[in-house]
């Protein structure tokens, strides 16, 4: 059974890579266009504003019982409870210049991941420079989204990418923990990654317009 | 315009490599994750072996184990680890298997933790993680993790706090080298 690669990653990347001539024939049709703005941050539920409140209130263990997490690592348990975080953090200014390096954290272990590896397989084996524009695409569509810079990334809109793809939750699922444990080897504080990168990624208005679509 | 770019010319993500081409690029991902000073892994879960074990060693373990599988063996569910309803996920390369991974969701954090420490048990043997960091709480994606690397086999488990959707815990055995 062959495993898919999160298709609401895979297709934008194409998409921009062909933009930027990956591939034998520089790509053709940019495969850019297709009626959207190509910019992530056109999605309201994708476009974690910095500064604005995270749109999460869904805290499964607001009931939990008071054993709830372990602090080996210094985890942050201020963000507690039922109320949402809010991003204090100049995401742009805190973390824009650690994009590229987070983005390709991304890739490396996706690549490496089971569930993943058989679909980056091919991107690994077309060589360093291939593996290279698909790192900096997925920066641009990072920075884009994020609202770090406009117009960077020019992929379909993230409705439009995801449409008729059949995203199981499953992979969804693993692919978001696995930014989740990115943003902590990149030293993102927890507090950040709770208040400034989680809202939209689980937010399950946005969750749902890339899964089972 | 989705379909065709999947796969197209000058758009690797998705494309089929032949077996051989595959298990280089396996090597190449995987060759840097072995811990040569930790020996092998042995059997992972009660019996399996990624990188040795076949199908049929999957089915028998299947069955002892008490799970429900695919006619293929690539995916089995039933009771693992403390959850009802874990799914197991199995790659192979022909006939034998290089991949082990189960995942379970809870919507307590307690349960979610003993069910990580039971995967990670399970996928690491007991061994002392080669990384252990991370805390799992009420925050959305606050995460704990746990990683096992010997010289023939890596294993992780995650438990991932995914808010609305609860607590994710997603552990695999992954076998090294091709």
């Amino acid at each position: 059974m062959k495993q898919r690669t999160p298709k609401w990653l895979l297709v934008p990347l194409c998409a921009a890579l062909l933009t930027t001539g990956c591939g034998d024939d520089g790509g053709g049709d940019d495969g850019a266009s297709g009626g959207s703005t190509g910019s992530a941050t056109s999605d309201p539920t994708a476009d974690p504003t910095m500064g604005s409140a995270s749109s999460s209130s869904t805290d499964p263990t607001a009931s939990s019982s008071s054993g709830d997490a372990e602090s080996s690592s210094g985890a942050d348990e201020s963000s507690t409870g039922g109320s949402a975080a809010v991003c204090e953090t100049d995401v742009c200014a805190t973390y824009g210049a650690a994009v590229p390096a987070v983005s390709e954290a991304i890739v490396m272990e996706a690549a490496a991941d089971p569930m993943f590896m058989d679909d980056f397989a091919p991107l690994v084996a077309a060589g360093d420079d291939a593996v290279q524009a698909f790192i900096d695409s997925l920066a641009a569509f990072i920075s884009d989204a994020y609202g770090c810079t406009e117009g960077t990334y020019t992929g379909p809109s993230m409705e439009a990418a995801h449409t008729g793809l059949d995203i199981t939750q499953e992979e969804y699922d693993a692919f978001i923990a696995l930014i989740a444990g990115v943003l902590a080897d990149a030293g993102v504080p927890d507090s950040d990654i709770t208040a400034c990168f989680a809202p939209p990624l689980v937010d399950p208005d946005f969750v749902a317009t890339i899964v089972g679509q | 315009m989705l379909g065709w770019l999947r796969g197209a010319p000058g758009c690797p993500i998705g494309a089929e490599l032949d077996p051989e081409a595959m298990a280089s690029v396996r090597a190449q991902l995987t060759g840097a994750l072995a811990d040569p000073d930790a020996g092998p892994s042995g059997p992972v879960l009660g019996g399996l072996r990624p990188g040795v074990s076949s199908r049929e060693d999957v089915a028998r373990w299947s069955d002892v184990q008490g799970l429900q599988c695919g006619p293929l063996m690539h995916e089995c569910r039933g009771a693992l680890f403390g959850a009802a309803q874990a799914r197991v996920s199995l790659r192979y390369a022909g006939d034998r298997l290089l991949d082990v991974e189960v995942s379970a969701r809870t919507d307590e954090p307690d349960a979610a933790l003993r069910i990580a420490d039971a995967m990670g048990a399970g996928l690491g043997r007991q061994a002392d993680p080669w990384r252990a960091d991370g805390a799992l709480g009420r925050a959305p994606l606050s995460q704990r993790r746990r990683e096992y690397r010997f010289d023939d086999l890596r294993a992780e488990v995650r438990a991932t706090n995914l808010g609305a959707r609860g607590f994710l815990i997603r552990g695999f055995a992954q076998s090294l080298g091709s």
